[in-house]
């Protein structure tokens, strides 16, 4: 499969005749990031599969507005982050009943999912991870597992560095607690 | 400290750059044409249905409904026994004002209404002359009857 730069995808997509394909070529680029991305957030892969799918699909109705103040990645990068938290927001509406916390459904989320190894370190990960804070989780998401610089998280996540800095620190301190107690 | 930094980095190292999750087979391979599909029907994008969310509540409504189900019986069976109590402690009053024999009718009928256990009482009276007269045009024996009365 031919591989195109984000500036060719671009190009192709301007042109009604290639529209179709430079979108393909465009999921097909970036679907294994942004899979990735949110899964880590929002847990179970069906959850997954309907944000990433949403995300593509404001992604194809606002392309011919992407101006390429960013790279195309982060802005990708910062739809599919949004559609992700806005999916746990509705997520925590939806959960009224008191006496079972939304972070307890989390868990019952990633122990029930068919996709998830069992792996019984992973879970105990996976849970220290669902006991942050969102935006906690998904400054470590972006660093440990990303790799992504600082720089790059301040603009898909419009947050300073410094503030991001400090998220990360919590979030370590917290999942190093939560692993040393269980 | 340190001890907790290595069984993070422990962990971290063991799960792997998926943290455990997987994706179904051929997922990546089908991914794009599903939602090239959706784009050529014009689905624009709902709202992600909220994994559970109406299995959570509609098991809310049910766990309401037990609970208030649970409450009105309770409310109803409490009521109805105190109300076999109020009449039990009634007929056990009467029994005891009669065994002790200390009563004449203007008493038991004054105690039998502060109780409001009056039986209902027939609107038509009939006086003695008006028995006696029913019971000699029935062909009673007079002699009965002097006993009687």
């Amino acid at each position: 499969m031919e591989k195109y730069t984000d500036k060719e995808l671009l190009s192709l997509f301007s042109d009604p005749a290639t529209r179709e394909l430079a979108f393909t070529r465009l999921m097909e680029k970036y679907q294994h990031k942004l899979y990735w991305h949110i899964r880590r957030m929002v847990i179970s892969h069906q959850d997954t599969d309907d944000v990433l799918q949403n995300t593509f699909i404001k992604v194809w109705n606002h392309l011919d507005s992407f101006r390429g103040g960013s790279e195309l990645f982060t802005w990708l990068y910062r739809i599919a982050t949004n559609e992700a938290l806005t999916f746990l927001k509705k997520q925590k509406r939806s959960s009224f009943l008191p006496w079972s916390g939304y972070e307890q459904e989390m868990e019952e989320t990633l122990e029930s999912d068919e996709y998830f190894s069992g792996d019984v370190i992973a879970e105990k990960l996976q849970k220290a991870l669902i006991r942050l804070p969102e935006k906690q989780r998904l400054v470590f998401n972006m660093k440990y597992f990303d790799n992504m610089k600082y720089e790059e998280m301040s603009k898909i996540l419009n947050t300073s560095v410094g503030a991001l800095k400090a998220s990360y620190h919590h979030a370590v301190k917290k999942i190093e607690e939560s692993l040393s107690r269980d | 400290m340190k001890k907790k930094k290595e069984d993070m980095d422990r962990v971290l190292r063991d799960i792997g750059e998926n943290g455990g999750f997987r994706v179904p087979d051929s997922y990546f391979d089908e991914l794009p044409g599903r939602v090239m599909e959706k784009i050529r029907r014009g689905e624009v994008p709902a709202s992600v249905p909220v994994a559970h969310k109406h299995r959570r509540r509609i098991l809310s409504l049910a766990a309401a409904a037990v609970i208030t189900l649970l409450f009105v019986t309770g409310f109803l069976l409490l009521q109805e026994r105190n109300r076999s109590a109020r009449e039990g402690r009634a007929t056990a009053n009467v029994t005891a004002y009669l065994i002790s024999g200390d009563f004449n009718e203007q008493t038991l009928y004054d105690f039998m209404e502060e109780e409001n256990i009056l039986p209902e009482m027939s609107a038509v009276t009939q006086d003695d002359d008006q028995i006696i007269d029913y019971l000699v045009n029935e062909g009673v024996d007079e002699s009965l009857l002097a006993e009687l009365y």
